[in-house]
């Protein structure tokens, strides 16, 4: 490891931070987390804090390229990987579906954007109506946006804009719901 | 006959198209009312839940803003659908040689549209400024709760008092001077919060020093393009009185923007120093990481 | 004109209702007051001693934290049991 920045901090690697984050978004105990690691919350709140330090530190963002990196790879912790949170059958359903179809992502990603703009918890939507937390979320989103760099790389920008007017039709859907859900807009009533 | 008939089709469209025009601006002016009457409410019920939300997070208050946001938003959009549709549908129906017509007709509802996102941009500007957290007063709490519980701990193995010797941040582990059981302090969610408040408090403090650098820098931008403005007019310059009176100027604008780029990085400094000594006296802990993230911050010349 | 003031005030009412009311992701912030506890040993039910440092039991070896503490905060590298 050539970067000093990316020693662990007590013991705790960047790749245990990362997963711990995520596991923590995803709705699992603390103490469950910090019991598969073999550490304490003393051990993790002082880690915690000083990797959010060294990003800080670090002129070349390797520090916090790599975190997005382990955090979308969670899945592959040892310690941590089995450690789940309570999902129903759905949630599991529409978490391999967000997973493998980029179409039902790109819904989501509108229908969250939709649901801040109508004054909605966004996450809580996402867990009421299709039981995803926004932990798995939020990996699932990073395993999305490393395809989407690989496209813009290859300047595949067909795909690209696609997928991006895909994601606005959606989010027109989604507003229009959240709008009669909350009574209409504030101009509905002024037509041209 | 044919030319008849088609400059009465013309005649007609021109006719749509003024029509057209005119209630549009109707239209984005009654929306813009709305707008304003929307917002005006809006604004005094975000900064009374911003001071009385219930949630600690202030997450209701958020909620709220995002809500009035997106609906100044969909005031936007809906004059934006409109406008999308009758473009399309004139460009489509007006022919080559009367492009002008629709032209005007584009470019016209287009600035109409702008003076709306304006008065939107305004509006959504100010909602912003609801957005007020005074951490002089979150740092006072966390002070005063220092002081009341320093003095309350006991072992949990022997009873004997610990006294907490400082404000830690993070959970720790504090050692009985009679038994030597180590205990395990866990400091309040407030305190948790020390880290994030300093620096917001920090920042709070030197607002005003960010404001002098950035002055001074928007300054010396405003020197640069008058001196680029004359340098360039020079060029098409044949009067010799006119070359000599513009060279006199470039020079002097010269010196002045040399002055005010020297003062820059001193200003900057200033503002870097006294933000990162004042976070340094809110949580010493963290004077060593805090210090390396100075180095950087300096080194690169940018402000958090 | 009356009914076009009215729309606005009561929509801002129910934006109001529905951000307060409505269930905040991860649940409502607790805030936690300060709080002082021991961990003993699970395993032969001693004390952990500040001379014997933060890992290890002393008395019979069982494993306080899996890791090798580096230097922190106020946490150190002294405070790795020998």
């Amino acid at each position: 490891m050539s970067n000093p920045l990316l020693e662990p901090i007590h013991g705790v690697s960047l790749f245990d931070y990362a997963a711990v984050c995520a596991k923590l978004g995803a709705g699992v105990a603390e103490n469950d987390v910090l019991s598969a690691l073999g550490i304490e919350s003393a051990v993790y709140e002082e880690a915690s804090a000083l990797w959010v330090a060294r990003m800080q530190e670090d002129s070349t963002w390797e520090v916090t390229t790599e975190f997005g990196k382990c955090f979308a790879e969670v899945e592959n912790h040892p310690k941590l990987k089995d450690l789940n949170a309570a999902v129903t059958e759905d949630g599991l359903e529409n978490m391999e579906k967000l997973k493998t179809d980029r179409y039902f992502y790109e819904e989501l990603c509108g229908a969250r954007i939709a649901a801040y703009n109508y004054g909605l918890d966004g996450a809580q939507w996402t867990q009421d109506n299709f039981g995803i937390n926004l932990g798995d979320f939020q990996i699932v989103a990073m395993q999305w946006a490393a395809i989407q760099k690989s496209e813009v790389d290859g300047d595949d920008f067909e795909n690209v804009l696609h997928f991006s007017n895909y994601q606005q039709e959606k989010i027109k859907e989604y507003s229009s719901q959240f709008a009669s859900e909350q009574g209409g807009n504030v101009s509905d009533d002024i037509e041209f | 006959m044919f030319n008849l008939s088609k400059n009465v089709e013309i005649e007609k469209v021109i006719d749509e198209v003024h029509t057209t025009k005119d209630r549009f601006f109707v239209f984005l002016q009654k929306l813009e009312i709305r707008l304003k009457e929307f917002a005006e409410e809006a604004l005094p019920e975000l900064t009374d839940l911003n001071k009385n939300d219930p949630d600690g997070n202030k997450l209701g208050f958020y909620r709220m803003k995002s809500s009035v946001e997106g609906q100044l938003d969909s005031i936007v959009q809906k004059a934006r659908d409109v406008f999308e549709e009758k473009k399309n549908y004139f460009e489509g129906k007006i022919e080559h040689e009367h492009r002008s017509l629709y032209y005007d007709f584009r470019n016209q509802c287009l600035d109409g549209l702008q003076k709306l996102e304006i008065t939107r941009n305004y509006y959504k500007n100010q909602i912003e400024g609801t957005d007020s957290q005074d951490y002089e007063m979150v740092y006072q709490a966390i002070l005063e709760e220092y002081d009341s519980i320093k003095n309350n701990f006991n072992c949990v193995q022997c009873s004997s008092p610990i006294l907490i010797d400082k404000i830690y941040f993070t959970t720790t582990y504090l050692s009985c001077a009679a038994c030597f059981t180590q205990n395990t302090f866990e400091p309040s969610s407030q305190t948790k919060q020390l880290e994030h408040v300093g620096r917001s408090l920090a920042e709070q403090r030197t607002a005003h020093l960010l404001q002098e650098y950035k002055e001074q820098s928007k300054l010396a931008s405003v020197i640069f393009s008058k001196k680029h403005e004359l340098e360039m007019s020079l060029a098409g310059e044949n009067l010799k009185d006119v070359i000599v009176q513009k060279t006199k100027i470039i020079q002097e604008l010269t010196a002045q923007n040399e002055a005010v780029e020297k003062e820059l990085p001193i200003l900057y400094e200033r503002y870097l120093r006294t933000l990162f000594d004042h976070w340094n006296a809110i949580n010493p802990t963290m004077k060593n990481e805090h210090e390396k993230f100075y180095t950087r911050l300096l080194k690169e010349n940018y402000y958090i | 004109m009356e009914e076009a003031d009215k729309t606005p005030l009561s929509l801002i009412d129910r934006l109001k209702l529905k951000a307060v009311t409505q269930k905040s992701y991860g649940g409502a912030l607790v805030e936690q007051e300060a709080k002082l506890t021991v961990r003993n040993c699970p395993n032969c039910g001693a004390g952990r001693a500040k001379d014997e440092g933060l890992t290890i039991c002393a008395y019979c070896d069982f494993e306080f934290l899996s890791v090798r503490l580096t230097d922190g905060i106020t946490i150190k590298k002294e405070n790795n049991s020998n």
